[in-house]
């Protein structure tokens, strides 16, 4: 195997949301796992001093591998909702069911309120993104378990 | 007056943005897709917000995701940097739809450059001159040939809706000519969404130069002189310098006075660059550039003026903080652009430094290069007193240069700098395959 090839399967398997990947074939056989935690931040050279950093949320991984639950993250960027206009109630609570299509929360685009919608069986188990606050492309919203 | 800006791009033009923000007391926010989560514009900027997967065309080229990432972190306006959405009239439309600013011309000036048969006739009635070639699009074959006849082999078939080298055709006999139009036009269909071709003389070696422009929109046009961005490789341009060393003064005034009163005629706003061939001590339009491009810090540094600044301080409604009196440019600015040959993480980046030396990046150790974006991780910039003196900086800088983890065009840079031609200053665009012809090699 080149090591040019190999750089590329490196850069792709980190580029991915792939926690752990094994390719065989007759030449050789490659087996990739990322840590767990973090990577620490990278020493040396470093054009500007990174004190006083933005906060920029990264989005987790979808699957949570310890308690079996999983994270409805958000498709696009908007204002979060709960519920589907000021007054009403929360279209989702703690600790409620919801089906394959149920309307989770509303999320506001340019004027536009795009109503997220469970893409199977769960119950929800933790609302994670505030009432009316930006959220970004892969944030997590729900924490939900998979029925 | 912009207080907070959104920058709809990333590495190295983000962070060049950023940072005359920071001088100009400009809050940033930055948006980066999934794969740019640990890049240095996320860093650097107030702010940053993920706007998509790692593919361009879901997160830098998704405007539905940017105006409400501006919107909802309540910026006044957008700067699009280069590529991705900054000739998108759609896009600049939308920004202002949505009650921000959008930082370069009005959509309806970007929708006009981008047709190159517009674009033409625009610069007709200003009275600069253009390649001979087709005024209109070209509809059928017979007239074509006609034409092609008229102007002389090898002509040239481009989209247009095209730019940057793509959607191109270059045809050399009259027989190939009717197969070209279909396939042209095929290709700019398939290119572009749009099959309309138009014909131009095609020059053999011509010189690329370029003129760099600020206009306030209300009268005001001032060009900041030529660039030359001959040193090309398939279309894209690897060194650029300021002046052109074969440029004369009463050319550089004529291409001047033709590029201003182009400007005026057409009622830009912003920064923007009018392309010209150079053959044989003439010049002919070729395409303008409606926003700042990689190449700028050259005219920067001899016009000692920040052209992002004055972007900025335009788009604010400020105008243009430059001098009454004519522009003065100083000395010589060379470039050199280092690309990336290959990907992975930067194991080791110390930029060059010292007299004369700037360099604009997104590096730092540890820093990833993916496959998704341009190749392009660096620009190194010296500014000296005359070319031969530029030419020795640019090569001690690009010696000092230690990046280490990819492969990278270093090397092949400082062989066109130290290369005959180039240091002649005679040369064309064919340069780089005079240099270098087998492709493999490099």
């Amino acid at each position: 195997m080149e090591q040019k090839e190999l750089q590329q399967f490196i850069t792709i398997f980190e580029n991915s949301s792939l926690c752990e990947i094994e390719i065989t074939c007759e030449q050789y056989s490659l087996h990739m796992k990322k840590p767990t935690a973090h990577t620490v931040a990278p020493e040396g050279f470093h054009p500007v001093s990174l004190q006083g950093a933005p906060h920029h949320t990264q989005a987790q991984p979808a699957v949570k591998a310890d308690s079996g639950t999983k994270t409805i993250t958000s498709p696009i960027v908007g204002t979060f909702y709960r519920t589907p206009s000021p007054d009403s109630p929360p279209y989702v609570e703690v600790g409620d069911t919801v089906h394959k299509g149920d309307v989770v929360c509303t999320l506001e685009a340019m004027k536009l309120m795009n109503q997220l919608e469970a893409e199977y069986d769960c119950e929800i188990v933790a609302v994670l993104a505030d009432q009316g606050s930006l959220v970004e492309f892969g944030q997590p919203l729900f924490e939900v378990k998979p029925l | 007056m912009i207080r907070s800006l959104l920058i709809a791009n990333r590495g190295e033009i983000a962070v060049r943005i950023i940072r005359t923000c920071k001088d100009m007391g400009i809050r940033t926010v930055a948006v980066y897709s999934q794969a740019d989560a640990d890049s240095l514009h996320t860093r650097m900027a107030d702010q940053a917000i993920c706007i998509g997967p790692a593919a361009s065309s879901e997160s830098y080229l998704n405007i539905r995701n940017i105006i409400t990432a501006a919107c909802v972190s309540r910026c006044d306006a957008i700067h699009p940097g280069v590529g991705f959405l900054s000739e998108n009239p759609k896009f600049a439309e939308e920004v202002e739809r949505a009650g921000l600013v959008f930082v370069g011309p009005t959509a309806r000036t970007i929708r006009m450059l981008g047709d190159k048969v517009r674009s033409r006739h625009s610069a007709t009635e200003a009275g600069v001159p253009v390649t001979p070639g087709s005024m209109e699009a070209i509809t059928d074959a017979a007239s074509a040939a006609q034409l092609a006849q008229q102007i002389g082999y090898p002509v040239i078939l481009k989209a247009a809706a095209g730019g940057g080298g793509r959607g191109m055709r270059i045809v050399k006999h009259a027989k190939e000519l009717p197969n070209a139009i279909t396939v042209a036009s095929r290709e700019a269909l398939a290119f572009f969404s749009d099959g309309t071709i138009h014909m131009e003389k095609y020059l053999l070696n011509p010189r690329h130069v370029e003129i760099q422009l600020l206009s306030d929109g209300k009268g005001r046009v001032v060009h900041l002189g030529e660039r030359d961005c001959s040193v090309q490789k398939n279309h894209q341009k690897l060194i650029e310098e300021s002046p052109s060393p074969i440029i004369t003064e009463l050319m550089r005034q004529q291409m001047g006075a033709d590029s201003v009163r182009l400007f005026e005629h057409i009622g830009y706003r912003g920064a923007g660059t009018i392309e010209f061939l150079v053959e044989d001590g003439a010049y002919w339009f070729m395409e303008v550039n409606a926003r700042v491009q990689v190449e700028h810090p050259v005219s920067e540094l001899v016009s000692g003026t920040d052209i992002i600044r004055q972007q900025l301080l335009i788009a604010g409604g400020k105008g243009l903080d430059l001098p009454d009196e004519p522009l003065q440019l100083r000395g010589h600015a060379l470039e050199c652009r280092v690309n990336a040959l290959t990907t992975g993480t930067v194991a080791k980046f110390n930029p060059p430094l010292g007299p004369g030396v700037r360099v604009d990046t997104h590096l730092f150790q540890g820093a990833k290069i993916s496959p998704y974006y341009d190749s392009m991780i660096a620009k190194v910039i010296v500014h000296t007193p005359h070319r031969q003196l530029s030419i020795d900086t640019m090569v001690r800088a690009l010696k000092e240069f230690v990046i280490e983890g990819v492969d990278t065009n270093i090397g092949s840079q400082i062989e066109i700098l130290l290369s005959k031609p180039f240091r002649s200053g005679v040369f064309g665009t064919d340069l780089y395959t005079r240099l270098f012809p087998d492709p493999k090699k490099r």
